[in-house]
């Protein structure tokens, strides 16, 4: 899972960035309108938090512009400015959901982890696929409820795969949505990291099917 | 309308007044006028018959006065026609005119060569004329009198007068009528302008037209100017606390994330500090951005976008509770308001009604006598009878289980009651708080 965070000031892109880390997502930063704008208009993203405040184009013209051009990833709005008006005409234009600052923390990564679920499609915050369950709220997976330990990047493959189940899941996706835009795509570790996953879950709960990529099923 | 500060009424009054007292006077001229003509005439009339009476008389050689023929106008045959005459020698009438039937109207003693005003035999008023004549034959002077009635004349400058004043009516009425439409025309533009205003008033015009005549435009464009300041104003307070608040609340927003971390006392020192600088900063923005005047010209808001932008962005926050929010009876209901304060009124309402709410909020409105009443309600816990005077105190949170500031009904009862309107508080149906907005209606 991927997140753009578009904000300007450095230190509040910090934090919202090593937060978000901490509970497994991958993240882009962009601090200004136009960076933001380019990013979210080429690469996938699970979620988007964008400041309304920009330098170089306002987040409210970056947003309607992906809307615009048919980019329907959900967008939290995360801003000093916290009138109605403000609100009503940021969702208005697109956005899924409205943060003023200041924030909780936990508040924050509450909604953007509802909004990455209603992206994918999934209204409960418990993931299920046969024998495996991911709790989103507390980013802890179980195997017939026997608690698992990842490294990031496995969680970050398996939260994928759980947002997305019964899905096949081309490799490109994959390394899309969990790689920093600034990291090396190297599609071999993709590999490593679906081998891990399968020892740790059993071989038969990834399937693979060649030349269009991988599926996490329920169906043994 | 008051009497003495209508400007028409004034202007009708004073030309009425100069109207009635120059055609007044230029009738009772013109009367004057014609009565020196109609005496002037009369008086030649007398003389003439005199002239003929004169022409008429021979004395003869024993010095006797003799009439060689009578005067010929019938008049004077007619008993008591008003119209005589009469020759006396030395006192005594020795010839007059069938009609004085003996009687004379030449008293003793009165000057001759004179015109004089007299009673008749009858009573009735005569004008005389007089001259005393010599006669070449004789020693004694003759005196000639002729006479006709007054009433003759009086009735030549009543008719007359009846004439004058009822032409300077119909005049005197025309010249009312033209100026009473002369002024109405004058004023229409004031007319106008009050019109205007009243609709900026009532916010069905944003500013006055700028097609008013020379000596009007200067006060609408005055009136435009001042209408203009008050908006920039407003924006530009807004604007100003905005920036302020997007200055204020990023550093703010770091400060607390940071300081979770901070251990023990001093932590817990920083983080009650920077909540109660977050709570004034939020309150006194708050605060601020409220424009909160209904005698601010030409602003109305409809509640129905109001409610229905509200209840869009609501749905989108409250996304996950599957909370279904009723709009009901709002069409058409305006209220004369800033439409951001009206925002902020139903945003902090709505909002607090979706935070308590199980499944259903439901927002139903109605007008009646110039208010217009909406009740917001759901279906969640609710408040206790006893504590609801309680829920617009500032910052106080009645469930702290829930986040918030506690300033949300606060700011709204602020915002109703600087329209002059009301918040109550009961108990809804659906089984939660029902509030009930009072706010005076837009014309």
């Amino acid at each position: 899972m991927k997140i753009l965070v578009v904000e300007d000031d450095q230190e509040i892109a910090r934090q919202v960035s090593s937060a978000l880390r901490d509970v497994g997502y991958a993240v882009d930063n962009a601090y200004d309108g136009e960076e933001g704008h380019f990013l979210g208009d080429t690469e996938s993203y699970d979620a988007i938090i964008l400041d309304l405040g920009l330098p170089v184009m306002s987040g409210l013209s970056v947003l309607e512009s992906w809307r615009k051009d048919g980019r329907t990833m959900p967008v939290l709005i995360l801003s000093a400015r916290d009138t109605w008006r403000e609100k009503v005409t940021g969702l208005r234009t697109g956005a899924d959901d409205y943060l003023a600052k200041p924030f909780e923390m936990e508040e924050m990564l509450a909604r953007v982890e509802a909004l990455v679920r209603r992206g994918a499609g999934q209204s409960n915050p418990v993931l299920v696929c046969g024998d495996i369950k991911l709790d989103t709220t507390t980013q802890k997976a179980y195997l017939k409820n026997e608690t698992l330990s990842f490294t990031s990047m496995e969680y970050r493959l398996l939260s994928y795969f759980m947002h997305h189940p019964e899905a096949v899941i081309s490799k490109t996706e994959l390394s899309e949505h969990l790689y920093e835009y600034d990291t090396d795509k190297d599609s071999n570790t993709i590999e490593v990291l679906i081998n891990k996953l399968r020892n740790k879950l059993g071989a038969s709960c990834i399937r693979t099917y060649r030349g269009r990529g991988y599926q996490l099923t329920a169906n043994e | 309308m008051m009497f003495k500060s209508s400007l028409q009424l004034r202007l009708i009054l004073s030309s009425l007044i100069w109207t009635v007292a120059s055609l007044v006077l230029t009738g009772l001229l013109i009367v004057s006028l014609f009565q020196g003509h109609i005496e002037k005439r009369f008086d030649g009339q007398l003389s003439d018959h005199l002239e003929e009476l004169v022409a008429a008389s021979e004395v003869s050689p024993n010095g006797r006065l003799d009439l060689t023929w009578s005067p010929s106008d019938p008049r004077f045959n007619r008993p008591h026609s008003g119209w005589y005459w009469e020759i006396q020698e030395n006192g005594s009438v020795i010839h007059q005119s069938n009609s004085l039937l003996m009687a004379t109207v030449f008293p003793k003693g009165q000057e001759t060569d004179t015109f004089f005003q007299t009673n008749g035999p009858s009573g009735e008023e005569i004008r005389l004329y007089s001259r005393q004549i010599a006669f070449p034959r004789s020693t004694d002077s003759f005196v000639f009198v002729v006479a006709g009635p007054v009433s003759d004349m009086e009735d030549d400058i009543r008719t007359f007068t009846g004439n004058v004043i009822l032409v300077l009516s119909v005049l005197s009425c025309v010249l009312l009528g033209m100026i009473v439409l002369q002024i109405k025309y004058g004023l229409l533009p004031l007319k106008r302008l009050t019109q205007s205003l009243s609709q900026i008033r009532s916010g069905n015009l944003e500013k006055m037209p700028t097609d008013f005549p020379l000596e009007v435009q200067p006060l609408a464009t005055e009136l435009n100017t001042l209408l203009e300041y008050n908006f920039t104003l407003l924006e530009r307070a807004r604007t100003q606390v905005g920036n302020l608040a997007h200055s204020l609340k990023n550093p703010i927003a770091v400060l607390m994330n940071e300081a979770k971390d901070v251990p023990g006392e001093k932590g817990n020192l920083i983080r009650q500090h920077l909540n109660s600088a977050t709570d004034s900063i939020a309150r006194y923005l708050n605060k601020a951005r409220i424009a909160g005047s209904s005698s601010l010209l030409g602003t109305k808001t409809d509640l129905e976008e109001v409610a229905a932008d509200i209840k869009f962005s609501l749905e989108k926050l409250f996304n996950q509770s599957n909370l279904e929010i009723n709009l009901s009876g709002m069409e058409g209901l305006v209220v004369r308001a800033d439409p951001q304060d009206m925002e902020e009124l139903f945003g902090n309402l709505m909002e607090n009604a979706c935070k308590w709410a199980h499944s259903r909020i439901s927002i139903s409105g109605t007008s009646q006598g110039g208010q217009v009443l909406i009740q917001i309600e759901d279906d969640g816990p609710g408040v206790p009878f006893e504590h609801m005077q309680d829920l617009v105190k500032r910052g106080l949170r009645l469930d702290e289980t829930k986040p918030g500031t506690g300033l949300g009904l606060h700011i709204a009862s602020e915002i109703t009651e600087l329209y002059g309107g009301q918040l109550d508080f009961f108990t809804s149906n659906l089984g939660g708080l029902g509030i009930k907005i009072t706010l005076p209606q837009a014309l």
